[in-house]
């Protein structure tokens, strides 16, 4: 058997069964429960199996009428049917009896006469994702434990590499689209034979190229190498392009049939809820929509459990005050609770995360990433965030920003104000002299700067707020970001007095959509779990 | 001044507007001759001047005549003198920076009695004039620090004014919601919103502490609101903005989700990313969203961050400042609703009214420390002062433009300091006004009208006040225009000095009286009546003595309201007392209502005198002439009778034709001379005369006088008296009565007493103010009511009776 389908699914399935079969009232079904019957039972084709199991009233009308176009003959009738027209009947009268075309009775009959069976020929369907041993498995634990969560018995057994690839996961946000593709690099050979021929072409633009169409970007820096994920080594590559592109990506999984692999991709960020309807209608697939902040907390810890190819993810400055002693320092969140996290995306969300699942969303802002590059946009026609963060790396934001000395002539005493403290942002934009003479990356730098102490300031407010000494600045914003994180690093030293430590990744981009990815299987069964009873609709 | 007027004639007529103008001597700058000391703020577009000013004006003085040893029957009672006054007066005044010069030229011009060599400046703007102002003063400028400067003078008026903070609602009528007055101000958390934000924590006086601030502020909306728009002037960024649809710019949370994002709470309409579109858009954006989206992304980050701190300092009063906000309504909404967004309602945005003004008030009290400013009260002079002006103009469109108009504010030293009565039951809750006619939108209307009416009445007496001044009819006509100005503007905006009552509506009425020098326009009718019935004074005693007890209890209850109907300040009455000059008390007696009043709680009364006697009564009295003489005194003489101590509680400056202090000392001498029992009192210090510490015919008893000024201390009025009674040769008794009422005041006398009765009389002080007031002691309210319209809101009839005694609940 090929691992292909998720396992949840087959977990879920089984347990279905065996539980209706446990609970038929007629005592010649629980007989029947044996493992024999349901090994038997597991070698046909999976319908079938149902519908030898389900026999009258415990039969799925709903499944059967709206999954079948044709009324399927169950195996007592298909016996009576032979056995009426062997007594003699006609084959007009015999079908009428069973409700079925006369046609088939026909076929009936050869396919008898042939195999000496009445069953239908093993069909290819669906490869089963789970060996034989692991339906055994699922089987024995849950009559072990019969009310043990899905998902439970499913991590149990997921030991057993079982996940559909292409392995994906997606973080649509305000501005953009952050992909995960993971690349097995274990592939044996006869996998290799078996992948199909889509799966394989989308590997191979996904991994040898780094720019896909005008925008979108694979962050090659980045990668993580040889990884270990739900039981596969490979590589997880990280590509981004903006959530405007969205459509155009759509189109490009129908054009390369995508819904052919996946039903489902997972997807976290406000665009999945946004983009839900345009990926059913134009694309043929289903969006698993995920908690943005679960995922982000997930991810964070994740990444930092798997280590940047070697080296920690977490970093921070050393000397955040002293310019020439500052240095970027590698540590572990071996003990990441409690933490302030700081999401600069187009806005920003700060959590207090006290563990793994207690967290809350203290405050956010909407002076964000979007703000940066739509104000720099405005103000110095760029057009991208590299644009707009290059020129900010050359300009001199004292030109745009009134300081303190620039009132009060030095520092401000009575309130102990630095002179070289900024008063008022853009203050100098004030007089129309200075609006004249004023260098564009002057204004990039002004608003870099201008957007990264206001997040500080409330960052820093929050922290003390909720009494906790640590925060992790993470996003999108931070990206390639040197000024930011640094002026963070320096701004929550210099405020706080030292008691605050700024930690910075080195994935800011990326970390929600691994968690989704790894999330997959998970939580995959939970919504498996929360459709019970129609869970034949997922079945392609 | 001949100069000014024709280069400002000559601007005028080359249309530059900007620089030129033509300063209205009689409007600004008042009494800048005797300008005593000077403080300035200069801010990046307004100038704040104040000066401290002494104001000559003519108060009513009262004499006794010397009557030992003869009984002058013609002869009046006593001696009305006008006399000149000084007080002190807080002069500030706000313009743009543009007139800075031309203004400083016409300070001095008219400096010339001053003797300062000082000037206080303070504000962001002081270097860059500091020599300007040097060289054109020739004055020394005193850099005092902004900050502090702020806090003092926001102290100041928070403690100075009523109805100083106040909730701003957008598209509200009225769109001011003003807060009563807090006994403690502290601690309060002060947004200073100038180029930059500072956040102050204020917990008491002296102690501040900067405890955090932001750069992101007025300046940055400024600059950054200039290079988008290209728009100089911040005030036509901020009408850009009011114009602007922001979703436009920024990046929604809906444009995200494609809805709200329920599990976190966040609806679809708010903002994820500031300009977020603009990013990701590929179009041009219109000016006016791109402001407004400025304006939010400011503000919203500005209430955030004032949130935050006042969460961490656990502080629920926030008070905004600084240029950006002063009075715009777009800033003041935004900032409120990001305040209400983020404190979930907690904490509410307070504004206050003379914003603009505390760095040069407290500059100015810097300078004036030395005098020991804190040691007086100060009230805001509604005659002298611009109003608070509305900030929706399709809701009051007749008022003044903003720009180019000069904003004042003018302050009366008040020569004592005001606290709490202390029979107060809550003094944070106790409202004195029975309506906001801010609120009571028909209410405003009558009364307007009303005082409108009643307005050529008042002129007439005026004018007739002053028979020997030539210049007095001049000056009612100016008086007159003056007040129905006032009116006019209160009718378009109510919220212009607080919230409107018929109290601020009376007081406007006196100060813009006394703006025009007529201190005391009743002063002759007063006397008259007052000379009238003291004649009937002992036979009424006699009638009452000649009545059983339940009879004369009733009898005085009813004499005390029959005296009640003569004042001059209700227009039924007045018209009547004109008319018919045989109106008497017996006739006053007849109009009353027949019991039951409206309002009667007589037989509870009633039953209480039957118990143990009072204590100690205070009584806050009302009308001069028959009331006070006839009505108040019997009574005053049963309390007396029964063992209870009288504290006789009488305006400290004249009000319609309410009894005065000084009045009233000669009164009770006159009276105590012709009753053995009221002398006796008096001899005894059983009865007792205090100020109330008001010029008002209403009364708030948040304000009355802890202790009067010391001896050494005194000024004018109260020494004026002491002074005529010791050169009138009285005897040593008198002059020591004197010297107990300077040192103590109303507070205090009430405090040691222990006063367990409090009775307050006339419409003024029961009805208007006070209706509703709850005492920790005993309390008996009576007026007549001498108002059609306000006795039909009551549901009774004109010359109806309230009578409304209370008890403490326990």
């Amino acid at each position: 058997m090929e691992p292909t389908a998720p396992v949840a699914w087959e977990v879920q399935k089984i347990s279905t069964i065996f539980i209706r079969n446990r609970k038929a009232m007629d005592p010649r079904q629980r007989n029947a429960d044996s493992e024999d019957e349901w090994i038997q039972a597991k070698e046909t084709d999976r319908v079938t199996v149902l519908k030898t199991q389900d026999t009258k009233e415990t039969c799925l009308p709903t499944v059967k009428n709206t999954q079948r176009k044709m009324p399927r003959v169950p195996a007592h009738l298909r016996e009576r049917a032979l056995g009426m027209q062997q007594g003699g009947m006609r084959t007009a009268d015999v079908a009428r009896t069973i409700n079925c075309h006369v046609r088939t009775v026909r076929r009936l009959r050869q396919r008898y006469r042939e195999s000496g069976r009445t069953a239908d020929h093993p069909r290819s369907g669906r490869p089963r994702v789970t060996t034989p041993a692991q339906d055994r498995y699922i089987r024995i634990s849950h009559l072990r434990d019969s009310f043990a969560e899905i998902s439970t018995v499913c991590n149990v057994t997921y030991n057993f590499h079982i996940h559909s690839f292409p392995w994906f996961g997606m973080d649509i946000g305000g501005t953009l689209v952050k992909l995960v593709y993971f690349e097995p690099k274990d592939i044996t050979a006869e996998e290799e034979q078996e992948e199909v021929e889509n799966l394989k072409s989308i590997r191979k633009y996904l991994t040898s190229n780094t720019a896909y169409g005008k925008t979108g970007i694979r962050d090659v820096h980045l990668e993580l190498k040889n990884l270990t994920m739900c039981g596969r080594k490979g590589n997880l590559h990280f590509i981004r392009f903006p959530t405007q592109a969205m459509h155009r990506f759509i189109q490009m999984g129908r054009d390369k049939n995508f819904s052919s692999l996946h039903t489902t991709l997972c997807a976290t960020g406000g665009g999945a809820y946004k983009f839900e309807e345009d990926f059913r209608t134009m694309a043929d697939l289903q969006l698993q929509k995920l908690d943005e902040l679960d995922c982000l907390i997930q991810g964070l810890l994740y990444v930092d459990s798997v280590h940047f190819n070697g080296q920690p993810e977490c970093y921070f400055f050393e000397n955040p005050s002293d310019p020439q002693n500052c240095l970027k320092r590698p540590c572990c969140l071996d003990n990441p609770f409690p933490m302030l996290l700081v999401n600069i995306g187009s806005g920003v969300s700060i959590l207090a995360v006290h563990s793994k699942d207690n967290y809350k969303r203290v405050t956010g802002t909407s002076l964000g990433g979007g703000t940066f590059l739509g104000l720099c946009c405005l103000l110095t026609g760029c057009e991208t965030f590299e644009e707009a963060l290059e020129m900010a790396a050359k300009g001199d934001s004292t030109n745009v920003d009134k300081l303190v000395r620039d009132i009060y002539g030095g520092d401000y005493e009575r309130f102990g104000l630095q002179g070289s403290a900024v008063a008022s942002s853009f203050g100098h934009m004030m007089s129309k002299e200075k609006r004249d003479t004023i260098s564009k990356e002057d204004l990039a730098r002004a608003t870099l700067v201008t957007i990264t102490n206001n997040i500080g300031s409330i960052a820093r407010m929050c922290a003390v707020n909720e009494k906790i000494d640590r925060i992790v600045f993470v996003g999108n914003f931070l990206r390639i970001n040197m000024v930011s994180t640094k002026l963070l690093a320096y701004a929550m030293d210099f405020w706080s007095k030292g008691q605050l430590k700024a930690l910075f990744l080195e994935h800011e981009v990326c970390q929600k959509e691994i968690e989704v990815n790894a999330m997959c299987s998970k939580t995959k069964a939970v919504v498996v779990r929360v459709v019970t009873g129609y869970w034949l609709t997922f079945i392609p | 001044t001949r100069q000014m007027a024709a280069s400002g004639q000559m601007k005028r007529s080359s249309h530059s507007m900007d620089k030129s103008i033509i300063l209205p001597p009689d409007e600004i700058f008042r009494n800048l001759e005797n300008a005593k000391r000077f403080a300035i703020d200069i801010g990046g577009s307004l100038t704040k001047l104040a000066y401290y000013s002494t104001v000559q004006h003519k108060v009513a003085k009262v004499r006794s005549f010397d009557h030992t040893g003869k009984e002058a029957v013609d002869e009046p009672l006593y001696e009305i003198s006008v006399q000149e006054e000084v007080t002190a007066r807080l002069h500030f005044i706000k313009f743009e920076n543009a007139y800075i010069e031309t203004c400083l030229d016409f300070i001095k011009d008219h400096l010339v009695n001053t003797e300062t060599k000082v000037i206080k400046a303070t504000g962001g703007g002081a270097y860059k004039f500091k020599d300007l102002i040097e060289k054109k003063l020739q004055l020394k400028v005193d850099k005092e620090d902004e900050m502090s400067c702020l806090i003092k003078g926001c102290n100041f008026v928070l403690k100075n004014i009523p109805h100083e903070a106040f909730v701003y609602v957008k598209h509200a009528d009225p769109e001011f919601r003003f807060q009563t007055t807090q006994p403690d101000i502290f601690p309060y958390l002060l947004v200073n919103i100038g180029s930059g934000v500072s956040i102050v924590k204020v917990e008491s006086e002296d102690k501040f502490e900067r405890i955090g601030g932001s750069s992101i502020g007025g300046g940055t909306f400024w600059g950054l609101g200039a290079l988008l728009t290209n728009t100089k002037r911040f005030d036509e960024l901020l009408q850009l903005a009011s114009r602007g649809q922001h979703a436009s710019v920024d990046m929604l949370v809906k444009d995200i989700y494609g809805g709200g994002y329920s599990c976190l709470g966040l609806t679809g309409d708010l903002i994820a990313s500031s300009f977020g579109k603009s990013a990701t858009e590929d179009r041009e954006f219109s000016k006016a969203d791109m402001a407004k989206s400025l304006l939010h992304m400011i503000s919203n980050d500005i209430g955030q961050l004032a949130c935050l701190y006042a969460k961490l300092h656990n502080l629920n009063r926030v008070y905004f400042g600084g240029f950006f906000i002063r009075g715009h309504p777009v800033t003041m909404h935004t900032i409120t609703y990001s305040i209400n967004f983020f404190t979930k309602g907690e904490v509410q945005a307070l504004f206050l009214r003379h914003e603009g003004y505390l760095g040069a008030i407290g500059a100015f009290l810097k300078g004036a420390e030395e005098d020991n400013p804190n040691q007086y009260s100060w009230g805001e002079n509604y005659a002298g002062s611009s109003g608070l002006m509305s900030v929706s103009p399709e809701l009051y469109p007749m008022q003044r433009t903003r720009s180019g108009t000069f904003d004042m504010l003018e302050m009366d030293r008040l020569d004592r300091q005001l606290v709490n009565l202390p029979l107060l039951l809550d003094p944070s809750s106790y409202i004195p006004d029975t309506v906001d006619l801010t609120e009571d939108a028909m209410a405003r209307e009558y009364w307007l009208s009303c005082f409108e009416e009643a307005l050529d009445g008042v002129v007439s007496r005026a004018v007739a006040s002053q028979p020997d001044l030539t210049d007095a009819k001049e000056r009612a006509e100016k008086f007159s225009q003056k007040y129905q100005h006032k009116l006019k503007t209160l009718r378009q905006q109510p919220f212009a000095y607080g919230s409107l009552t018929v109290r601020s509506l009376l007081d406007t009425r006196e100060h813009c009286l006394n703006e025009f020098n007529f201190p005391d326009p009743y002063s002759k009718i007063k006397q008259r009546e007052n000379d009238w019935a003291l004649k009937f004074f002992h036979k009424v005693v006699k009638s009452l003595e000649s009545l059983n007890w339940e009879e004369r209890q009733f009898s005085l209850v009813k004499g005390l309201l029959a005296g009640n109907v003569f004042d001059w300040g209700a227009k039924a009455v007045s018209d009547i007392l004109v008319t018919d000059p045989d109106f008497g008390f017996e006739e006053a007696k007849q109009q009353l209502q027949e019991r039951p009043w409206l309002i009667d709680t007589y037989n509870k009364w009633i039953e209480r005198l039957k118990g143990p006697p009072h204590k100690c009564a205070l009584f806050f009295v009302d009308n001069s002439g028959i009331d006070i003489i006839l009505g108040v005194f019997p009574l005053v003489r049963e309390l007396l009778c029964r063992g209870t101590e009288v504290i006789l509680a009488s305006n400290s400056g004249p009000a319609l034709n309410d009894v005065t202090y000084s009045e009233l000392q000669i009164l009770t001498e006159r009276i105590a001379a012709m009753d053995s029992v009221i002398q006796s009192g008096v001899q005894k210090e059983q009865l007792i005369l205090v100020q109330s510490g008001s010029s008002s015919p209403c009364l708030d008893l948040r304000y009355v006088p802890e202790q009067n000024m010391q001896i050494s201390n005194l000024s004018g009025h109260v020494c004026y008296v002491l002074l005529c009674y010791l050169s009138a040769g009285h005897k040593n008794k008198n002059v020591f009565f004197i010297k107990i009422r300077l040192d103590k005041g109303l507070a205090t006398v009430v405090r040691e007493r222990h006063t367990d009765l409090v009775i307050i009389e006339g419409m003024g002080r029961a009805i208007h103010t006070n209706f509703y007031a709850a005492l920790c002691c005993e309390s008996l309210k009576l007026a007549v009511i001498k108002n059609s319209w306000l006795a039909d809101r009551f549901g009774g009839k004109i010359f109806s009776v309230v009578f409304k005694y209370e008890q403490p609940c326990k």
